[in-house]
């Protein structure tokens, strides 16, 4: 009887084993397939308008993250990887905030995130919309972007 | 395209999967085995620890593909799992080996990435070659019929040159058919030469299964870095022609492709591995007898040839299924290390690396399960084997060198 049970107790770890390495194998498989999906939206090219630059040390980061970020007229920044700029940052929320373009101005606004967002070390409140200068500093979840806009015209 | 399978995960999440193999091996391993229950634990948490350390180690001296390690990991977890169950002695020599391979991949990777010129070593390579197979040719013993064993201090340590040759030979051809120079008709005859130098003399030591191996990695090498296809087919067609002489004037190689056609003509003699092997596979099924439940033991060589099958017999179709997927996974990222880096000779080493690699769980696993004919070549990383493992962990060392080299990364891995 008891032996009956050791057996039975040993063959179902033994599932539980081979599941696990098959958990395994699909986790690195969901890994490399998120590096990619994060690949393809990390091109610079010249002539950008303005785009987003780390401040943190990239290395230091327990997550992959690009040194910097090109912004179209519509830029959402969260952990999902349906956001234009996405990370594995785990105080980042899923959709966290938007930059996006109108009349030649930048604008910030959060998206209702649960750790806020932060431009210049303030709080920008949930319905607002804050314009962006060349060389602000914006913080969301764990790092810290500096906004970069290249102009001809404003350059006074 | 939404869903759970485009939500971010932590990088740490293969870290914690890998905890729980290891435990749940060593509760498997800990209920079998009543004797050895308190050391099988500490036996997984040290496992634990070196691969802990050897990830940090990764991010540490930045040395790139953090993934490599982690496949290279399993693939050990699951041979030590197989290998303690079929035999204690085997498996506490093949941890001493794997700790030995370990310190040999970090070293290795950690010199390869700052080594400057590192394709003109080749010439190294084949004189390297030359001097094993003259040392194996004259002192070496004859083991299952080929003669590959190197011997040292009174037999108690033993080493498998052929195992080390593999390496510099990728090596020396990635360099051949990277170089920029004129491809003149005297250039391209060197690595012929050193091709069918390498068979002839594998040839000579009865090792065949090694000699198709090298055969077939100089296609893949040559495929992908030479200009001249219609030069390669020739060499195909002579190779071809040259097996079917062997296999009429070499008794060796018709009994091994009588025992694939029917392996029931001789049951109990020559047919008696293959055929135990088969009697594995089918009852284990489709999820296996269970860990410690089946018989692999009546299988000769199970540790080292025919680990597949045990593996096979006691985790099912589904524990063979997750092992195939591991060397899928390890080749797909020897391919892509090869698509990021820029130099042609860096592409060339990472594909030959990453098919050797492929091509060896290949044709065993084919051999195993009777769909090609048997050979002598080891599962990397899983069979037992010191000359084997090491050689594997000196073969992806270098790939992990390779994607650590910053400089000529179009982009960066992960």
């Amino acid at each position: 009887m008891s032996v009956n049970v050791l057996s039975l107790i040993t063959r179902i770890i033994s599932y539980i084993f081979v599941a696990l390495v098959l958990f395994f194998v699909l986790s690195i498989i969901r890994l490399i397939y998120l590096d990619v999906a994060t690949m393809r939206r990390k091109k610079t090219k010249a002539g950008d308008k303005a785009y987003l630059k780390l401040v943190d040390l990239r290395s230091l980061l327990p997550f992959s993250i690009a040194e910097s970020y090109v912004l179209n007229q519509n830029n959402t920044i969260g952990r999902s990887v349906d956001c234009d700029i996405c990370f594995s940052d785990d105080t980042l929320s899923s959709r966290h905030a938007r930059i996006f373009e109108e009349e030649d101005m930048f604008y910030i606004e959060d998206l209702g995130s649960k750790n806020g967002t932060m431009l210049n070390g303030e709080f920008i409140s949930e319905e607002d919309m804050v314009e962006l200068r060349d060389g602000d500093k914006i913080s969301v979840g764990k790092v810290t972007f500096l906004f970069v806009e290249v102009r001809a015209d404003r350059e006074v | 395209m939404n869903g759970w399978f485009n939500r971010q995960i932590s990088i740490y999440r293969p870290i914690f999967l890998m905890a729980f193999m290891i435990l749940t091996s060593c509760m498997a391993y800990a209920l079998t085995h009543e004797a050895y229950r308190a050391e099988a634990f500490i036996f997984a948490f040290g496992l634990f620890a070196v691969f802990v350390c050897g990830f940090g180690l990764i991010r540490l001296l930045r040395l790139g593909d953090p993934y490599l390690f982690m496949i290279i990991f399993a693939l050990i977890v699951v041979s030590l799992t197989m290998l303690f169950r079929l035999n204690f002695s085997i498996a506490i020599k093949q941890t001493l080996w794997f700790s030995g391979g370990m310190v040999g991949y970090f070293l290795i990777a950690a010199v390869y990435k700052h080594l400057k010129n590192p394709h003109a070593l080749w010439v190294l390579c084949p004189i390297i070659s030359v001097i094993l197979f003259a040392v194996t040719l004259k002192y070496g013993k004859v083991v299952n019929g080929a003669k590959n064993w190197l011997y040292f201090m009174d037999n108690r340590f033993s080493v498998q040159p052929s195992e080390f040759i593999k390496l510099f030979y990728i090596f020396a051809l990635a360099a051949l058919f990277a170089s920029k120079k004129k491809r003149t008709f005297k250039r391209r005859l060197v690595p012929l030469l050193l091709v069918y130098f390498h068979m002839g003399c594998l040839a000579l030591q009865n090792e065949f299964g090694l000699a198709v191996l090298l055969f077939l990695l100089y296609i893949v090498i040559a495929y992908t870095g030479g200009k001249d296809k219609f030069f390669l087919f020739l060499n195909v067609a002579f190779v071809s022609v040259a097996g079917v002489l062997g296999y009429r004037f070499i008794s060796h190689i018709q009994i091994r492709v009588a025992m694939w056609q029917n392996p029931f003509s001789d049951p109990s003699g020559k047919g008696y591995q293959i055929l135990q092997s088969l009697f594995a596979l089918a009852s284990g099924g489709f999820m296996g007898v269970g860990y410690g439940g089946g018989s692999p033991e009546v299988i000769p060589e199970v540790s080292s040839d025919f680990i597949f099958a045990a593996i096979c017999e006691e985790f099912g179709l589904m524990g063979g299924i997750a092992l195939i997927l591991l060397y899928f996974l390890l080749f797909y990222r020897a391919l892509k290390i090869a698509l990021m880096v820029t130099t042609g000779f860096h592409k060339l080493l990472a594909v030959g690396l990453g098919s050797c690699i492929a091509l060896q769980a290949f044709i065993i696993i084919g051999g195993v399960t009777k769909m090609i004919p048997m050979t002598g070549i080891t599962l990397p990383f899983v069979s037992y084997g010191g000359s084997s493992l090491v050689s594997c962990f000196m073969a992806m060392g270098i790939l992990q060198g390779i994607s650590a080299r910053k400089e000529e990364l179009a982009d960066e891995i992960g």
